[in-house]
């Protein structure tokens, strides 16, 4: 993969904002970048310390969460493969609240085989200081092994190799 | 260059030059994903990239020695001049480039050498003469798929916009830049739309940002920016409506093409299969993300959404439309508003939209229409029932009690339809001694109430409240008179964004006066003081009396002035066309509320229950009538396709010119160019024959002495002529001379060849019992849709009729004709293949078998073992209330050993797949 460190600059940019508070009534306008709509309560969910051994992969599940406002009823659920488990017994808390810019990071450690995609679904209600309840999902994907690069840079593109249609097609 | 004509060269010269260059063909295509409220739907179709620029390269010299553009299916077809062998490869680039349009690039960084590529592989040693054809080169996900699918995105979005400016016309560069290794937040800059890692295949989110890069291009915003969340029905009035606008903007990009779930915006996790969702909404109904007013992007996106669907639209709704919403396909109307007023706004928000559209120099009208569908959405840009109310001698009574006033910043005293700053005045008599809490609450809107209580001379300030709290921009009074008196009441918009708003004021305290019907409400204001019922703040009901004695009769009950009011019958209050008696017209509407819609023999052309007015595809043909140049006629829809002919001598004078039939076409234009051997080669093709009804003619005409003759053919339908292909520099090639209409019957059935289905054979009926365009009586495969008549073995029976394995199924229906071991009567079994056809590898129905459960009194110990027909490891099996089970590779089973336990008496074994069983425990 090529390298895109103005890009990956501006999204931290965006996520540096995503909870820097409100807006003064008499700030002039400023050129932040425009986000993509979020729910109140930001999800990432990551792999990190991914080792493979002997035909199989283990590696940290982190889960941070940001709120963008009082929150309460946050209710986590994961759903994993089932040759994929959590090696410690680690379970995701019960139902709790978090304050407005509240910060947590949950870990999980995992463990599973190495020969193929194993995704991760991670879902979730939480309930707004008005009362009203809402839905999330994430996910990310312990994947199989693979080559390194899918593409190469040469002569001014980022080349990545079609697959015939009839190829598909098989 | 298409076709040299080799054959007649051989004919005429036996001294030609070399031609060393060569033509390239292909397509470039990718991966979808489909999706729904739910996420990915599993439906991954492949699908054209359209226009991208296509590059030939030599692997030596590091050089582009080619280029051409694929046309709008994805195909291309040019010329590459070269004299050497080279090892070479073909890629499509994730770029338009255009002068006359909106140029796009999908780039992997800023970077613009790091523009998407997808590549074909390498032809080694390729001779200089030799015509190359990579077929269909597939973009993947995970492998370039994302990249051209937000390429093929933001095509939709330049085409929409193209459409809102009247045509194609020059702007700044639309670029994108997707990276698995972004952040997982998307993004517009001013520069680029950055897309979030995990939305490659988020097609709504990548069409939101779009939103941002025309706003910066084409009108203006003054957001903040930022992060912004959809729950928040309190955002910055002016964030509000540049994020609701975008939102608008890139779900009215798939309205507009009709692409389907129109009004959903999906945000996935990216992830591979069906669901896989993070959080969707409906633009149309705001679910799940509702709030009320102007400070929300999820108002701004619904009240935008309704000025620009109708009951037509690819969304929720398909057919229907909400009842208040009449307005529909104006989004050129809205792109007046945005290009005409915005930009000179300031601090641009959903206020300047609605002042915009009814600005003199834009005047986009439908005064009641916007009112009901901004009103729906508890935006009032309207002035209440107390105006006119700004001037100390229009102060209005109201009554201290229970009662509630619906209010709004809205004034229009010089009746142009725009608002002005607004001042409420009221006054009402008190009681001495006596305390009165004078508040306002539910502001929408930004409204930002704040309060002076004056005294009877109108300049005295008594008591006053801009903000209740810090946090809270509603305003509260409490007072208490010495003595009896007059007090008046002076409510403004405090500082802000805008000047409008809706609020409720209610003045608590006792009212002066008698109180016999014991209603809280005296005879100072009470109306009809012998009836409760009635008194002012009282719920208007239609029932001919003035129940809340504001001196009106059932208002609200025939807003539109039709004269029907709802407890007559109209069952549309905000349109005036709608009312009993009114004349019934074809639009999906109960125009003369009979409860009925549409009735009265309206045209249905296509039979399938749905009337033309409303029935997005007339003729059935699944082409929607907004693209289909032929929309009552199934025969045709677009115009031909481009012809790939064959030319062969026939004897040493005359050559033959074949050709296989193309969907949608009947007759055929066919035209001849005489080219010279040497110099510039001139391709001005004049007709030689118009309206063929068959694929084959004769030429016996010579070509002059060092020329040689270049034949090209175009199918033609009730749309017109196809396509005649690109000349060298990728335009569509124009003919010097045009084939006339020749409007010709050949086989005499009364039936014009143009649109006969059998043009060569008398056939009077027409009959087409698959509806392919061919009749029944000259279609090689009459039961199975096969326009173009693919019949490459010569045996006259189509080759989707043909039954090539002999299992019974026609390759039509059969997904591997070869393989008679699958088609759709075949089990499925665990083999990686799809054995029955359903378009799922190894879709197993799963059978639990529990092989042994038995309990050992002395220790408790519960033995449970089962099997299941899916493949070890695949799936989890869990037996009921006890726990997860172990596959156990010797025995070919899952176990679970349980101790100190009761005898169950029986147990069940559930699978992740789906499958169960229940079995008796055996004590042992």
């Amino acid at each position: 993969m090529p390298e895109a460190p103005r890009a990956h600059t501006r999204a931290v940019l965006g996520l540096l904002l995503l909870f820097a508070g409100g807006v003064s009534g008499s700030a002039p306008p400023t050129s932040r970048p425009s986000i993509e709509p979020t729910l109140p309560l930001l999800v990432d969910v990551r792999l990190s310390q991914v080792e493979r051994a002997a035909g199989r992969a283990r590696g940290r599940l982190e889960i941070e969460l940001l709120a963008g406002g009082d929150l309460g009823d946050i209710e986590l659920s994961i759903a994993l493969p089932g040759a994929l488990w959590v090696t410690d017994g680690t379970a995701l808390p019960p139902a709790f609240r978090m304050a407005d810019r509240e910060r947590r990071l949950l870990v999980l450690p995992l463990e599973g085989p190495d020969n193929r995609d194993l995704p991760i679904r991670l879902g979730g209600t939480f309930r707004t200081a008005d009362g009203r309840t809402f839905r999330l999902g994430h996910g990310v994907t312990l994947g199989a092994p693979r080559p390194a690069s899918v593409g190469r840079s040469y002569l001014g593109a980022w080349e990545v190799m079609a697959v015939p249609l009839e190829a598909l097609r098989r | 260059m298409k076709r040299l004509l080799l054959a007649i060269l051989a004919l005429f010269s036996t001294t030609l030059p070399a031609v060393a260059d060569y033509t390239v063909t292909g397509a470039c295509a990718y991966v979808d994903r489909e999706f729904d409220v739910n996420g990915f739907t599993g439906n991954e179709p492949v699908l054209p990239v359209r226009h991208v620029d296509v590059q030939v390269i030599d692997t030596q010299g590091t050089k582009i020695v080619g280029s051409g553009v694929a046309n709008a299916a994805g195909n291309f077809t040019f010329p590459v001049v070269d004299n050497k062998t080279r090892n070479i490869y073909v890629r499509c680039l994730a770029r338009r480039q255009t002068t006359t349009g909106i140029p796009v690039e999908v780039r992997a960084s800023s970077n613009a050498s790091d523009l998407w590529a997808l590549r074909g592989p390498t032809i080694s040693g390729h001779l200089p003469s030799q015509n190359v054809s990579t077929g269909t080169l597939v973009a993947v996900p995970g492998s370039g798929g994302e990249a051209f699918n937000l390429y093929d995105n933001a095509i939709y979005g330049v085409q929409y916009l193209d459409y809102l400016r009247g045509g194609p016309a020059p702007a700044p560069l639309l670029l994108v830049v997707f990276n698995p290794a972004n952040a997982n937040l998307s993004f517009y800059d001013g520069t680029a739309v950055v897309q979030a890692n995990n939305a490659g295949y988020d097609d709504t989110v990548l069409l939101h940002e779009m939103g941002h890069y025309v706003v910066d291009h084409f009108s203006a915003s003054h957001s903040p920016g930022g992060s912004h969340r959809l729950s928040d029905c309190n955002q910055d009035l002016r964030l509000a409506f540049d994020e609701g606008h975008a939102t608008f903007f890139g779900n009215s990009v798939r309205r507009h093409f009709n692409l389907p779930n129109s009004s959903t915006y999906v945000r996935t996790t990216g992830q591979a299969g069906p669901g896989n969702l993070q959080f969707s909404f409906d633009t149309e109904t705001q679910l799940p993300f509702v709030c009320l007013g102007a400070t929300s992007e999820t108002t701004v996106y619904a009240a935008l959404w309704d000025i620009g669907d109708g009951p037509s639209s690819t969304d929720g709704s398909p057919g229907t439309d909400e009842p208040w919403d009449l307005l529909q396909g104006l989004d050129r109307d809205y792109w007046d508003v945005m290009t005409i007023h915005l930009p000179a706004a300031a601090n641009i928000s959903l206020e300047d939209f609605w002042d915009g559209w009814f600005q003199p120099s834009v005047a986009n009208g439908r005064l009641t229409e916007m009112r009901a569908v901004f009103r729906q959405l508890g935006v009032e840009y309207e002035p209440d029932l107390f105006e006119f109310n700004d001037l100390p001698a229009e102060d209005r009574l109201i009554v201290p009690g229970p009662a509630i006033y619906g209010l709004t910043y809205f004034a229009d005293r010089d009746n142009d339809l725009l608002g002005e700053g607004d001042t409420d005045r009221f006054y009402f008599d008190s009681v001495g001694g006596s305390t009165y809490t004078i508040e306002t609450f539910d502001l929408r809107s930004d409204a930002n109430t704040s309060l002076e209580l004056l005294a009877d001379d109108g300049v005295t300030i008594l008591a006053s409240n801009d903000d209740r709290s810090p946090t809270d921009k509603s305003s509260l009074i409490s007072y208490t008179p010495p003595e009896a008196a007059r007090l008046r009441l002076r409510s403004i918009h405090g500082p802000g964004y805008g000047i409008y708003g809706s609020y409720d004021l209610r003045v608590a305290g006792a009212a002066a006066g008698a109180d016999e019907d014991q209603d809280g409400y005296t005879t100072a204001n009470d109306c009809d003081d012998t009836n409760p019922s009635i008194h002012p703040g009282a719920t208007e009901v239609c029932n001919l009396v003035d129940d809340n004695c504001n001196q009106v009769i059932d208002e609200g009950f025939d807003q539109d002035g039709d004269g029907y009011s709802t407890c007559a019958g109209d069952c549309n209050n905000v349109n005036a066309q709608i009312h009993p008696g009114a004349t019934e017209v074809c639009n999906g509407i109960d125009d003369d509320c009979d409860f009925s819609i549409d009735e009265g023999g309206f045209p249905d052309s296509d039979g399938d229950g749905i009337l033309d007015c409303v029935d997005p595809d007339d003729d059935n043909d699944g082409t929607s009538d907004v693209v289909d140049c032929a929309p009552l006629s199934y025969l045709a829809s677009h115009l031909p396709v481009e012809i790939e002919e064959r030319v062969t001598p026939v004897d040493t004078t005359t050559a033959r010119i074949q050709w296989d039939q193309v969907p949608e076409a009947n007759v055929y234009n066919v035209y001849r160019a005489q080219i010279p051997l040497a110099g510039p080669r001139d391709y001005g093709m004049a007709c030689m024959l118009a309206d063929v009804a068959g694929t084959t003619v004769d030429d016996a005409a010579v070509p002059t002495v060092g020329t040689y003759f270049f034949y090209q053919e175009a199918g033609r339908n009730p749309c017109g002529e196809g396509s005649l292909g690109s000349d060298s520099s990728g335009g569509a090639r124009v003919p010097a001379m045009p084939c006339l209409p020749q409007d010709l019957d050949g086989d005499g059935d009364l039936v014009p060849d143009l649109s006969d289905t059998c043009p060569l054979l008398a056939d009077p009926g027409q009959a087409d019992a698959d509806r392919d365009g061919r009749g029944d009586v000259c279609d090689n495969c009459p039961i199975t849709p096969n326009p173009d008549q693919g019949d490459p073995d010569e045996n006259g029976i189509g080759d989707d009729c043909q039954d090539g394995d002999e299992d019974g199924f026609p390759s039509a229906a059969d997904c591997d004709d070869a393989n008679p071991a699958v088609n759709p009567d075949v089990p499925e079994v665990f083999n990686g293949l799809d054995d029955d056809c359903d378009g799922l590898i190894d879709d197993v129905i799963e059978v639990v078998t529990i092989t042994l459960a038995t309990w050992l009194e002395s220790s408790g110990r519960l033995t449970v073992e089962a099997t299941t027909n899916h493949v070890p490891g695949s799936v989890t099996l869990t037996v009921v209330g006890l726990g997860t089970m172990n596959y156990v590779p010797v025995s070919g089973t899952y176990r679970l050993v349980a101790y100190f336990v009761p005898n169950p008496g029986s147990v069940t074994v559930v699978s992740t797949a789906g499958g169960s069983a229940t079995y008796p425990v055996t004590p042992l």
